[in-house]
């Protein structure tokens, strides 16, 4: 058992040699080596003596030593597994390194011991360098790269090294140059004909078994070639007048929540008159019922003999479709806030407020809510596209409820960033909220400068066009059950949307600091809302 | 690693046996066939084998014992190094680092039935499978006819079925070539002569390219592996084939293969080109009691047995089979430090690949060996079914 944990932790100095660095840290066989070797030979003289550091290690030290212990204390139970330490006396090639450490390590470690250091010493060990390569393997944390990698990464450090001035000199196990340069040529041509002998023989070929395998080996949980998805974001496709097609990729994520209370507390006084007369407004589902009425002939025409006659029974009855509340089911509220560069810090300040006070406002409702920021950004390195971030999701955000999601609202930008993909961007969300509504009704509010931009340049329409052919396209695949409204943030005029949309709230420039106003506004909304709604809801 | 003691009749100046060569077909241009030219195959692929044989006997000193410098310029240069190489039409400078030149050799010299794989060895280093194809066209496997060389270490976790990269795909191939030198013994006894191709022409085994010699060995591996092997061979029997192999069950090895070969061969083709030398293969060369039974007893099948045993009997012994297999499996075995039971199932999933290591232990249980006997008379019933349907 002790020639085991001797071995051991011999062993547990190879993180450092591998990765080429060299270990100074004051661990207990280390303290007085500097050197890898002769920290090996450290460790074996303190066989028994029972390891100082923790069983348990923090993740987050990083430091070499930490690593060190951590090999140790992962390795200390595999001791008594491990094959018995060789005690007699052979070369250090054999004793020190295992085959495959030492295969994968700089091929100058394996030369020789620390008293064999010399140039006379190498001359001739260097001659041995190779050890064999289906020698025992001990446990090893991480996957070696294979051989051919492994060779071209040893001849690369190497080749660093020797640009550090007086490194070489400092190596107690120095290889005089003209052997290293003789060695490392060798290494290298071997590494390039396994790579042309072994390698893939086409590139139309199919990957072998035995690449695929090695590959998996050496990258652990990484994706594999069978993971990945051709398209990570979602296609949208978009019919625009005259059913002209087309379609683009538009990638979403969740925003952040905000852990700022004071922000939160801030955010929430100022949208306060906005919530307030918005909690006013109603949100009924509505379902279309289709209904007979049955009509009575009157006046001259004697309804009893009338049936004698040849006419049509339709006037007898008459067919209707009457619009009823539904108390059944759930409608949405879908708010889409356009964050696009064109806000300026006002215009984003306003957004969040009316964003609050809406979400706030249904809380206690049954109504569904969808809050998503529109507009353009990274997707990951490389890549970068429309972008919509869901501030509240009922299965993409993180926040538990609507009181929760409002904490995402903290994180938004102070102005609006990227480029917004209106017509794209809304028709994504709008088929999510129709995911969430299915035959229910959708109130749409949108939220934006009206700085419309293009999506779909193969049209060959302006931004304004697209938004206008996406609302009709909408409307004539909902009909009554979508309930548009528009809320432009510092326009002066009018949006050009006033008789397409059912609802149109101009915020002035000079009133997107002053809440107050707005929340007058709004309140002239909801009680022009609030009067058809209430017809719905008493049955009229 | 190739052993061929009596001399390759191929490599004696006739036409291959497999490949395009053997077909009288035009391409439709209207001009009369022209065969290929001959060549001594052996010859031919000599230089080849012999380097490979070099850099492998070199691979293996560097992986068991470790080297030195030379070592790895040795190897270097026999990877490098050109050799040359006559195939049918002209000379081919190739090396082990050049394959787009030694796959034009091998297409040339064998008509496109020659592969050459390269595998990677865990060791980093390359190792190398040279072997003769012989296309089934109607049929899921080629056939591996004929092995030339195989490099110490070449990955082959079944030896019935080898991975060969073919048409840019990895494709399972039946591997017959094991059999090849016990087949030629046995057509030599049977006919009591050397076998050469002037001495068999075509259509004594067979009914393959009229008109051309063709290697006997290859034609009788061919019709045993197009009728039998082909249906009694498949990838899913891995689990019960290896069960068998390492625990001692050849009863049930037979029967598996026996059930496979009814349920999804053709047995009226099969007892239409069935010959002594193929029921003699099953009794000598790829010994399967249970197969050879049935095969004697084939030609006394009438059509209605033959669909009676492929369409319900062999299902009906199928499930049962499986449900005796499924018993096995669920014994439960005294096993570890703590000897706590575990069914048979998670120690035969949990080590497929290494199974030898606990077949021993497992075959001294009392619970896996009275198990045991139970399903080998389950497999010794099912094959008495198949063989005696009346």
């Amino acid at each position: 058992m002790a020639t085991a944990l001797d071995r051991i932790k011999t062993l547990a100095i190879l993180p450092c040699i591998v990765e080429g660095e060299k270990p100074t840290s004051n661990a207990h066989t280390l303290r007085s080596c500097p050197r890898p070797i002769a920290a090996a030979r450290s460790a074996r003289a303190a066989a028994g003596v029972r390891w100082p550091g923790p069983d348990r290690v923090s993740a987050t030290r990083s430091s070499p030593i930490w690593r060190i212990r951590w090999v140790r204390a992962v390795c200390r139970p595999l001791a008594t597994i491990l094959p018995e330490l060789i005690t007699e006396k052979q070369p250090r090639a054999d004793l020190d390194l295992p085959a495959l450490l030492r295969r994968f390590s700089d091929p100058r470690l394996s030369i020789g011991s620390p008293e064999d250091a010399g140039p006379e010493a190498h001359s001739e060990k260097s001659q041995r360098a190779v050890a064999p390569l289906n020698g025992p393997v001990p446990p090893a944390l991480f996957e070696p790269p294979s051989l051919p990698e492994h060779l071209d990464e040893s001849v690369r450090r190497m080749a660093i090294r020797r640009a550090v001035k007086g490194f070489a000199e400092e190596m107690p196990w120095h290889v005089p140059e003209a052997h290293a340069q003789h060695f490392l040529r060798a290494v290298q041509g071997l590494a390039a004909a396994i790579m042309l002998a072994s390698g893939p023989w086409t590139q139309y070929e199919d990957m072998r078994f035995d690449i695929l395998e090695e590959w998996l080996r050496d990258t652990g949980f990484v994706e594999g070639p069978l993971h990945g998805n051709p398209s990570e974001g979602h296609e949208v496709l978009f019919r625009g007048k005259g059913n002209k097609a087309a379609s683009g990729e538009l990638f979403d994520r969740p925003v952040e929540l905000g852990e700022d209370p004071r922000a939160f507390e801030v955010l929430q006084r100022k949208a306060r008159p906005i919530t307030e007369v918005l909690r006013k407004a109603l949100y009924p589902n509505l379902t279309q019922v289709p209904e007979v009425e049955r009509c009575c002939a009157s006046g001259a025409l004697d309804p009893i003999r009338l049936d004698r006659a040849a006419f049509s029974e339709a006037i007898y009855k008459r067919f209707r479709i009457r619009e009823r509340v539904d108390r059944r089911g759930r409608p949405v509220l879908l708010i889409a806030c356009d964050g696009s560069g064109s806000l300026n810090r006002r215009q984003m300040e306003m957004l969040k407020t009316l964003s609050w006070g809406w979400i706030e406002s249904t809380m206690k409702s049954d109504i569904q809510v969808l809050a998503g920021l529109y507009h353009s950004g990274n997707i990951r390195l490389g890549l970068a596209g429309s972008l919509v971030q869901w501030i509240y999701h009922p299965r993409k955000t993180p926040a538990f409820n609507r009181q929760d999601a409002l904490r995402a609202l903290l994180t938004l930008p102070n102005t609006g960033t990227g480029v917004q993909a209106d017509a794209l961007s809304l028709q994504f969300m709008l088929s999510e909220a129709q995911a969430l509504a299915r035959d229910h009704r959708i109130y749409l509010i949108l939220l934006s400068d009206c700085a419309w931009n293009r999506s779909f340049p193969e049209l060959g329409k302006s931004g304004f066009e697209e938004v206008c052919d996406f609302f009709e396209a909408a409307y004539n695949a909902l009909g009554d059950r979508l309930h548009t409204t528009l809320v432009a943030l510092g326009v002066t005029g009018e949006t050009g949307f006033e008789n397409f949309l059912d609802r149109v709230i101009v915020v002035a420039d000079d009133a997107l600091t002053d809440p107050g106003a707005v929340a007058a506004d709004i309140g002239l909304y909801v009680a022009s809302v609030m009067g058809e709604r209430r017809r719905l809801l008493s049955g009229r | 690693m190739r052993s061929r003691p009596h001399g390759d009749p191929v490599g004696q100046g006739s036409a291959p046996a497999a490949g395009y060569g053997h077909f009288l077909y035009d391409g439709g241009s209207g001009y009369p066939y022209t065969p290929p030219s001959p060549i001594d195959l052996d010859a031919a692929l000599r230089p080849l084998i012999r380097q490979c044989r070099e850099y492998d006997g070199l691979r293996v000193r560097l992986e068991e014992q470790g080297g030195d410098v030379k070592i790895l310029n040795d190897l270097t240069r026999l990877l490098q190094e050109p050799v040359v190489l006559h195939g049918r039409h002209e000379v081919y400078e190739a090396a082990l680092t050049k394959p787009d030149a030694l796959r034009a050799f091998l297409n040339d010299a064998g008509l496109h039935t020659l592969r050459l794989q390269v595998r990677r060895l865990l060791s980093g280093m390359p190792a190398y499978y040279l072997c003769r194809v012989r296309q089934s066209y109607w049929d899921e496997y080629a056939l591996v006819v004929e092995d030339y060389y195989q490099s110490p270490g070449y990955p082959m976790t079944d030896p019935r079925f080898v991975h060969l990269m073919y048409l840019g795909k990895e494709t399972y191939h039946l591997r017959l070539s094991p059999f090849r030198e016990d087949t030629r013994t046995q057509i030599e006894q049977l006919q009591g002569a050397s076998v050469t191709p002037a001495t068999y022409p075509s259509g004594t085994l067979g009914t393959l390219s009229p008109g051309l010699p063709v290697d006997t060995v290859d034609q009788l591996l061919f019709e045993a592996g197009r009728h039998i092997f082909q249906a009694a061979w498949h990838e899913d029997q891995i689990v019960g084939v290896l069960a068998a192999r390492r625990l001692n069950l050849p009863t049930l090895n037979q029967a598996i293969e026996l059930l496979y070969l009814c349920l999804s061969g053709d047995l009226c083709e099969l007892r239409r080109i069935l010959s002594e030398p193929l029921c003699r293969f099953f009794e000598q060369v790829y010994v399967q009691p249970a197969i050879a039974r049935f095969l004697r007893r084939l030609p006394e099948f009438d059509g209605r047995t033959l669909n009676l045993l492929s369409e319900e009997r062999a299902q009906r012994l199928y499930r049962t089979l499986m449900g005796a297999f499924r018993r096995f499996l669920d014994v439960k075995v005294s096993w570890g430090m703590q000897r706590s039971l575990v069914p048979l199932y998670k120690l035969l999933f949990a080590n497929i690949a290494r199974l030898d290591l606990i077949a021993d232990d497992l075959r001294d249980e009392p619970a896996v060996r009275d198990a045991g006997t139970v399903l080998e008379a389950a497999a010794q019933h099912t094959i008495d079914e198949m063989v005696s349907p009346s």
